[in-house]
């Protein structure tokens, strides 16, 4: 198997707030190995956002990094000095962010801005439009020489799209990072950027973590998910056994609520009763137990990450059968 | 008996074209929103309207509570038909409007309690504490919510706010425009159940306004498709999701992504994207994208026939089991 391109190792994150100090992530590890897409699944609030933005330490100012570590090729990112980080921001680790109006300078064309996210490359400026040429008509643009010219403004949402995907893949990351890619998107369009990441997975040989609270992208695009819920890691899994073979109770519940899972319509809907505990003051048990049919006494003390096969492991007392 | 009907509704927006078509009315040009809209809603029934952003969901919503004046068609509402501003008023003592994002559509500075009276005061309605208790009750609230304000709420609250105005002048029709958006799973299926609870409760009506197809499959009785402007399918849900009969709904119902990584969609069922209004192609709207196109589609404007019983189809070429020839 091949050694992880990236290792997020026992990482704890808390937010410093004006209501007082949340945890936002809690022991949270991952390891992505070249040719992989990680799926990172969760609902509001869960931490996957945070987890994101700390491979790329681009954690907002009121983030505190209290343990753990987040090692690229081995060495740890979070503690390199800023500079280190900056050059491999964009070099090694690109992201794509969930709205690619805003991750756009609306007063510069497209070319331009393709052209100064180059501005490492020792290449002559015709260079580095030729690739960003190159790369928009991979990235399926119908006519990459008058995108080069346009604004922001005058593409639309699925457009955009396609050319931040173009802007991250310029400078031939190892990891890429797509923060909710679909979610500002209908779903013909959300089919056909879904389409392109796959395809593009032949001719790129990093690893992609895709970032989404949509379990049918997680379904169609990954190979390995982790689940997560109250900034902890309470499930990972290649996707099969992870839509089929379940193991935390809140995987389960999250399967169940999605309307796409039902073959035949329903009329009541399932959902997870209760809601998220305050992550001011987790809870020190399982964090899960107060909404989990399964919980009992034993749910009031720190669960287990229980193995249960060398590719599957969830973070439950009652995880592989254990009482 | 039908509750709402709507036969041949159009709109057009005047385009601004600058001071000279504003001396010279004749010249102004106008940009058709949609046309030719034309369907029933039965009391009790719940009506899907799906379609991708820019197909004139949410303005054909407006239209049909009178929030945008149309430019041709007829509504009829309780059987009577509704053409002037007082006839809108009073058709929206009797429906309700459920807004797509729930927290903005609130006030910010009025108490959840305030914003629930408000509908009663506008209607001339007498808006007592015990009204407002009992509709926070009815969405599942604590009567205290009624001094809180928008800001302190989840979007999940803010939802069931959005629903307890919608039904506190009792109405016959609620029009809710994208009611779970922005939500997330577990809680989309708390609204959804609370909506199809009163439905039953109140013999509600409702037209459900939405581009999230595995939502809209489990919630109504009938759905319609709408592409730039025009209906292109009505039918019973439960028969237009096993086998859609246009092409455009084929390749919508296709392109959802399956929570199944045994299914994986191998092909796209459609490239490129929704044309711009300004933009739309001529004869059949979809011809630009349709995978079947043929010669007459350029050139004819297909019309929404019954292809077979209750299943209306704007197509030249669809057929009862789904084979375009």
């Amino acid at each position: 198997m091949n050694p992880p391109l990236l290792e997020i190792d026992t990482l704890n994150i808390t937010y410093h707030t004006d209501h007082g100090t949340l945890s936002a992530l809690r022991g949270a590890s991952l390891i992505a190995r070249a040719g992989e897409v990680i799926g990172i699944v969760g609902e509001s609030g869960c931490g996957k956002s945070t987890l994101a933005a700390s491979v790329i330490n681009l954690l907002p100012q009121a983030a505190e990094v209290t343990s753990g570590a987040v090692r690229y090729k081995g060495q740890d990112i979070l503690r390199l000095p800023p500079e280190a980080q900056r050059a491999l921001r964009g070099q090694d680790i690109a992201m794509i962010f969930q709205d690619p109006m805003t991750a756009f300078n609306p007063v510069l064309t497209m070319g331009a801005q393709l052209v100064d996210f180059q501005h490492a490359a020792q290449i002559p400026r015709a260079e580095k439009m030729a690739r960003a040429r190159a790369l928009l008509t991979r990235a399926g643009m119908p006519d990459p020489d008058l995108t080069l010219r346009r604004y922001p403004h005058q593409l639309s949402g699925g457009m955009r799209q396609r050319v931040a995907i173009a802007a991250a893949l310029l400078m031939n990351p190892t990891i890429l990072v797509a923060d909710e890619p679909t979610t500002a998107l209908d779903v013909t369009m959300e089919a056909q950027i879904i389409h392109l990441l796959r395809d593009l997975r032949s001719d790129y040989q990093g690893a992609v973590l895709v970032i989404t609270h949509h379990l049918g992208v997680v379904a169609e695009l990954c190979d390995r998910v982790y689940v997560m819920y109250a900034g902890e890691v309470v499930e990972e899994a290649l996707v099969d056994d992870l839509f089929h073979a379940p193991h935390h109770p809140y995987t389960s519940a999250l399967i169940a609520c999605d309307p796409g899972h039902f073959e035949q319509a329903t009329p009541i809907l399932p959902t997870i009763q209760g809601r998220l505990p305050d992550l001011r003051n987790p809870p020190k048990g399982c964090s899960f137990a107060p909404r989990c049919p399964l919980a009992s006494e034993i749910c009031a003390t720190p669960p287990p990450r229980v193995q249960i096969s060398p590719t599957q492991s969830a973070l439950c007392h009652k995880a592989g059968g254990r009482s | 008996m039908t509750l709402l009907s709507v036969q041949n509704l159009a709109l057009d927006l005047p385009l601004s074209g600058g001071l000279l078509s504003a001396l010279n009315p004749k010249s102004r040009r106008t940009l058709q929103i949609f046309a030719d809209v034309s369907f029933t809603l039965n009391p009790g029934e719940t009506l899907g309207l799906v379609g991708e952003s820019g197909s004139g969901k949410t303005t054909l919503a407006r239209a049909l509570l009178g929030l945008t004046p149309t430019t041709n068609g007829t509504i009829h509402f309780d059987q009577t038909q509704r053409r002037t501003p007082a006839d809108f008023t009073a058709m929206r003592a009797n429906t309700a409007m459920m807004f797509q994002d729930a927290i903005a559509s609130l006030s910010p500075r009025m108490t959840i309690g305030a914003l629930l009276a408000e509908p009663l005061i506008i209607h001339r309605q007498p808006a007592p504490k015990t009204k407002i208790a009992q509709m926070l009750a009815l969405v599942g609230l604590p009567p205290d919510f009624a001094n809180r304000y928008p800001h302190e709420l989840s979007g999940g609250q803010a939802r069931r706010v959005g629903v307890a105005r919608a039904l506190v002048l009792n109405p016959k029709l609620v029009i809710a425009d994208e009611p779970t958006a922005g939500l997330d799973v577990s809680v989309q299926g708390e609204i959804l159940n609370l909506m199809t609870d009163l439905k039953t409760r109140l013999n509600l009506s409702y037209l459900i306004i939405s581009h999230n197809l595995a939502m809209v499959r489990h919630v109504s009785d009938r759905i319609a498709v709408m592409y730039l402007g025009r209906l292109v399918e009505i039918g019973p849900t439960r028969q237009t999701f096993a086998q859609p009969l246009h092409p455009y709904s084929q390749s919508l119902i296709a392109s959802e992504p399956l929570p199944d990584p045994r299914k994986r969609r191998q092909d796209l069922a459609i490239k490129g994207e929704i044309p711009s209004l300004l933009n739309r192609p001529k004869a059949c709207v979809f011809q630009s994208r349709c995978p079947h196109v043929q010669p007459i589609c350029r050139t004819d404007p297909p019309t929404l026939r019954e292809i077979s019983p209750a299943r209306f189809v704007r197509c030249h070429f669809a057929t009862p089991t789904g084979a375009l020839t």
